[in-house]
């Protein structure tokens, strides 16, 4: 299995993404739990709403970003722990939407004498079907450099 | 029903709680952040916090679910816009969360009926340490004209 240390990344590589289906099911059994809004989980009182039905929880959408991006990337590195991140979305989810995207890697900086690096990532998850924005996360995370 | 013009900046609501098993952890992570540090007890022995711990999006969740619980499942929200999170602290399998919340600023728009708030949030531990912060922009809706 291919393992990346922070030393293997550079500003400007990109990760790119899976193919996320979502139905109007699991938008409600997602929301029935997490965020039981009636938006996110009554399609009748949905229809009459300003999105004229149901959209997905932003949370399950930034829950789909990381699933996404442990496939794409996390996955593969070695060793690190999330700092921050910053979710902006931009356009609703709707049942029978798939989503996908990529992650680039904005910034990278060393620090060799403590082992690791701090990485930033842009990721950006979009409408496979039109292409267009629909979320975007820019994370800080921590990585270990390769061992010397 | 909550709507805009109840909200003010400075109001603060306290809700909670919720216990994340580490069955509970297991599963979120799973399906949603299936790292090894979340998902197998017996590697997460090994690491630097001798068990799993959980996904930061599944603290997320725990906060987003304590939050519309407490309000009732009633406010009159209509998009989210932007969320900034700071992971502070692990959380581990058995802590029991809650959370807490203060309106910084509620921007009333009239002529499209509704309102940009802003809001800050904290999710904390069994010792009432922060283990997640959360500066939260959306949109909520005024109340409509009778």
């Amino acid at each position: 299995m291919k393992k990346y240390y922070a030393d293997d990344l550079q500003v400007g590589t990109e990760f790119p993404f899976g193919r996320w289906p979502l139905t109007e099911a699991d938008i409600i059994a997602f929301a029935k739990v997490y965020d039981p809004q009636p938006i996110h989980i009554d399609p009748v009182a949905a229809a009459a709403g300003p999105f004229g039905g149901i959209i997905a929880s932003g949370l399950q959408t930034t829950a789909i970003y990381q699933a996404l991006l442990v496939d794409a990337l996390w996955n593969d590195v070695v060793g690190k722990a999330g700092r921050t991140a910053d979710a902006r979305w931009f356009r609703p989810v709707r049942p029978g939407m798939t989503l996908t995207g990529k992650s680039t890697v904005t910034g990278l900086e060393l620090r060799p004498d403590r082992g690791d690096a701090l990485i930033s990532l842009c990721s950006v998850l979009i409408d496979a079907d039109t292409d267009e924005r629909v979320c975007q996360v820019d994370a800080t995370a921590v990585l270990f450099m390769r061992g010397t | 029903m909550i709507y805009a013009e109840d909200l003010t900046a400075g109001q603060e609501f306290t809700f909670g709680s919720m216990t994340l098993s580490e069955d509970e952890i297991v599963d979120f992570a799973k399906q949603w952040d299936p790292l090894r540090i979340h998902t197998d007890l017996a590697y997460a022995k090994e690491g630097p916090f001798g068990q799993v711990i959980a996904s930061g999006i599944h603290t997320l969740a725990a906060y987003q679910r304590m939050m519309v619980d407490g309000f009732g499942y009633d406010i009159a929200h209509k998009a989210g816009r932007e969320l900034r999170l700071n992971f502070r602290r692990p959380v581990l399998a058995g802590t029991t969360l809650h959370g807490r919340t203060r309106i910084l600023e509620v921007t009333l728009r009239p002529a499209r009926g509704d309102a940009v708030m802003t809001m800050f949030g904290e999710v904390l531990d069994s010792g009432d340490n922060v283990v997640l912060e959360i500066h939260m922009e959306g949109v909520i809706l005024m109340r409509p004209a009778a």
